[in-house]
């Protein structure tokens, strides 16, 4: 059976790679007593994949695992065996669903993520600078990618940017070959506002899919299954 | 919580995992009135540390008393260390965040000579006195323990207390002793726990030398010699079953399942054969039972059956089937750490390597039979060969070799063979061959024998690459003579080098066991500095009927058993194998009654 899950993730596992992170939920699943399902092939490894990486440091409240079990199971039994072998509060599932049909990865549907960026500085300057990159026509940026230096306009990457007090919220693109760091956003709007943007800490808050309408994925499931 | 403090330095830093805590399994117990805190002490970085046993086995038994807690700390990588230095942020232990400096106990692990700069550099990121002679009252306890406490002299100065010997009874002793002694000075603690058997105060003691500068003898106010200490027999309670899982790859990362303690085979230069006697097998359904228990409170993939040499537990073809059956369909494999050069071992590495055939590693330790005899490794050209064509038709595509260069006798003859018997592996199987140089041990039958030069060992390596150079079925390592140079002068040190190890370490050294970080020209002029000459440890012949530094620190093995087997090996004649054949009298049984404990009895 498929599923996709929702997990919040902080403290130590914040600072762990994706492939760390993988495999930190092979070894939940196998002491949660959950038999995940094997790829067939020469080297089978587990279908468990985490929908998008996280950044070393970003604290996540919406860790979206996309996995196969080899065997149907209970979802509420599933989500007590899961609760009970998380080993302390790092690491919590928050909500799930089956998934049946044909449905594509998760990792290739989601479009835009959100994200809140708690600034170490002053509240002053969070608006400020909120402010002034709403006011910009255009914020160009370049960014390297594995292969080459891409010129992209930030303007066309942000979808939501609001600012309460020191905490900036945003709604950054997460398509393929326009993922948006909130990182990258900070020192685009640094560069803009002309001053500096420091961040304490960075949440991402929920991941979407859809273009023009977004729908968290479990709505988006919800809504397919009719 | 991770401290903001500490939290601000992780997004800075290499791995910050390493520095982070919180892993599953992890035991926190926060400070409460009576409790009593250890922080384990590693000298290397988290993934190596997180990988021994030792460390599990300590954490485990400690944590189980409701009056103490252990916490572990690592040695920072140096990117971490220096944040932490320019932040005046002090060494801390990983479950409470707690500064070591307010540990009641700090406990090392001292497993390798060229990790003593890290000791020191861990205490000084601590902000805790190095010397002992400077704590004060306020200053938690140094202690230490593993396999270089037999020879602790060059360290002497800087630990409060030595555990000798398996410390998993001690340790909970030492802390009972400390706990009745609360109230007490430092002095008078130290006092009571020098009465314990198998701890090492060393303030207690004063080394005096002869004219020549030759080592003469230890005296002092505590018991002589010290004995090493032991578990009789092992069972369920000496199993971690729910270690620390790490969140990043360590270098072994895997449930680590003791299948047995001890190996009596014999080799004259190991050390770990030596100290670690008799020979003391854990029943096999005990091993059954935990392995699962241990998948499940950790989820690992993996199951290790360690020792230092697996294929020798009696019920080995009984167990090995078994334990892969019930783990299979888990998704967890089985690993064998360590084989045995011969056919036997070979088919059950097939057994437990179905899925990922990748290579054998086989270790012969020397190329030519003769010094083999010499060693005391009792095997044959022929169980090689015969190995690695068996190893072929099981689908292995490599092979990975050991050998020791520069071992006592050892002339170009012998290397001549060496180069031969290569040769006719990879006519079998692709081979690494990969060749350490010789490091006399204390507490073995090679302890009175020099090291070759380090000018003598590159020879010799030149040689053999040399020799290699044109098969393409050889691919050829070897590791850094001035490396196995210095390891030789710690292990067969005294306590004079102890000003070395400080002077070496304020011109930055750390990390010596890291090719990256180790520097032979710093540790040169730290002794140039020091005026002792390193060659006078490490290649220098000692006189048999001369006294050893570490004398007073007692294995149980009888020096007379370390004689004859020095001659034996001289007249390369065989000794068995105590645990399949004859008692060969090393003196450890009678002196702490003990007796090798086998499941059945071991098949030459
Ligand atoms: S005393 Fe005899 S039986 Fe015991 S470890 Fe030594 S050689 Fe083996």
């Amino acid at each position: 059976m498929r599923l996709w899950l929702k997990f919040s993730r902080r403290d130590s596992l914040s600072f762990i790679s994706h492939l760390d992170a993988h495999r930190a939920y092979y070894r939940l699943f196998r002491r949660a007593g959950l038999p995940l399902a094997y790829s067939q092939g020469f080297n089978p490894h587990p279908v468990l994949s985490l929908a998008s990486p996280l950044p070393l440091g970003f604290i996540s409240r919406a860790d979206y695992l996309d996995v196969e079990l080899s065997q149907d199971m209970d979802l509420v039994e599933i989500s007590d065996r899961i609760r009970s072998s998380s080993g302390g509060d790092a690491l919590r599932l928050l909500d799930g669903t089956a998934i049946e049909g044909r449905v594509k990865a998760l990792a290739g549907m989601l479009s835009f993520a959100r994200y809140s960026i708690e600034l170490a500085g002053d509240e002053v300057r969070a608006t400020q600078a909120c402010q002034a990159f709403s006011a910009a026509e255009v914020a160009l940026f370049t960014k390297q990618t594995k292969s080459r230096v891409l010129q992209l306009d930030a303007k066309e990457l942000v979808r939501e940017l609001t600012c309460h007090e020191n905490v900036i919220n945003a709604v950054l693109s997460l398509g393929e070959s326009r993922v948006f760091r909130p990182d990258e956003l900070l020192a685009v709007m640094a560069d803009v506002a002309g001053c500096r943007l420091d961040s304490r800490s960075i949440t991402r808050e929920e991941l979407y899919i859809g273009d023009n309408t977004l729908h968290t994925p479990l709505e988006w499931a919800k809504l397919e299954r009719g | 919580m991770i401290p903001a403090e500490i939290s601000a330095l992780l997004t800075k830093v290499y791995k910050p995992s390493r520095y982070a805590g919180g892993e599953v399994n992890m035991v926190m117990k926060p400070p409460a009135p009576g409790l009593l805190r250890v922080a384990l002490a590693f000298p290397d970085v988290y993934e190596v540390g997180m990988s021994h046993l030792g460390l599990k086995i300590l954490y485990k038994v400690i944590n189980e008393q409701s009056d103490f807690a252990a916490e572990r700390v690592f040695a920072p990588w140096p990117d971490m260390g220096d944040l932490m230095r320019d932040a005046g942020l002090q060494l801390y232990g990983l479950e409470t965040y707690t500064p070591l400096c307010q540990f009641d106990v700090v406990g090392f692990t001292l497993q390798y000579e060229l990790s003593y700069t890290n000791i020191l550099y861990m205490l000084d990121l601590a902000g805790i006195p190095m010397r002992a002679s400077q704590r004060s009252e306020s200053d938690p306890l140094i202690i230490a323990g593993g396999p270089c406490a037999f020879n602790v002299e060059p360290m002497a100065d800087y630990f409060d207390c030595v555990a000798l010997g398996e410390g998993e009874e001690v340790i909970l002793e030492l802390l009972a002793c400390l706990k009745a002694n609360q109230g007490a000075g430092r002095a008078e603690k130290l006092a009571a726990l020098s009465q314990i058997e198998g701890l090492y105060v060393p303030s207690l003691y004063e080394a005096s030398y002869n004219d020549d500068g030759s080592f003469a003898r230890i005296t002092g106010k505590g018991p002589l010699p010290i004995e090493k200490r032991l578990i009789k027999e092992l069972g369920d309670s000496h199993i971690p079953i729910d270690p620390v899982v790490p969140y990043i790859d360590v270098v072994h990362d895997r449930v680590m399942l003791e299948a047995f303690r001890g190996c009596t085979r014999g080799c004259r230069f190991c050390q770990a054969g030596m100290i670690y006697r008799p020979v003391r097998e854990t029943p096999p359904e005990v091993l059954l039972s935990a392995a699962q228990r241990a998948i499940a409170s950790t989820g690992y993939e993996e199951v290790a059956l360690t020792s230092l040499s697996t294929m020798d537990y009696s019920a080995i073809g009984e167990l090995l089937p078994v334990l892969v059956e019930s783990l299979s369909c888990q998704g967890v494999n089985v690993s064998l750490p360590s084989l045995r050069v011969d056919s036997f071992s070979v088919q059950m590495a097939a057994e437990v390597v179905k899925m990922r055939k990748s290579g054998l590693t086989l270790a012969p330790e020397a190329g030519s039979q003769r010094l083999r005899d010499v060693i005391n490794k009792q095997v044959t050209a022929q169980d090689l060969l015969t190995a690695l064509q068996g190893a072929r038709q099981l689908g292995f595509k490599s092979a990975k070799l050991y050998f020791m260069i520069g071992l006592p006798t050892e002339t170009y003859d012998d290397l001549a063979e060496l180069v031969q018997l290569v040769e006719q592996a990879a006519r079998i199987l692709p081979v690494t061959v990969s060749t350490s140089s010789f490091v006399p041990k204390s507490h073995t039958p090679f302890q009175w024998e020099p090291q070759f030069s380090i000018y003598e060992l590159e020879q010799r390596q030149s040689y053999l690459k040399s020799a290699f150079r044109r098969n393409r079925q050889v691919k050829y390592n070897y590791h850094e003579a001035g490396v196995s140079f210095f390891e030789a002068v710690f292990s067969k040190g005294d306590r004079r080098l102890g000003a070395v190890i400080e002077e070496a370490y304020r011109r930055g050294c750390k990390f010596d066991g890291w090719s990256e970080y180790f520097d032979y020209t710093k540790w040169q002029d730290a002794f140039m500095s020091a005026g002792i000459d390193p060659t006078y440890y490490a290649n220098r012949r000692i006189p048999q009927e001369s006294p050893l530094p570490w004398d007073h620190l007692s294995a149980g093995l009888d020096k007379g058993f370390l004689k004859r087997e020095w001659q034996l090996a001289l007249l390369g004649r065989p000794t068995l194998d105590c645990s399949m054949d004859l008692c060969s009298a090393c003196g450890v049984c009678p002196g702490l009654t003990v007796m090798p404990h086998t499941v059945r009895r071991r098949q030459a």
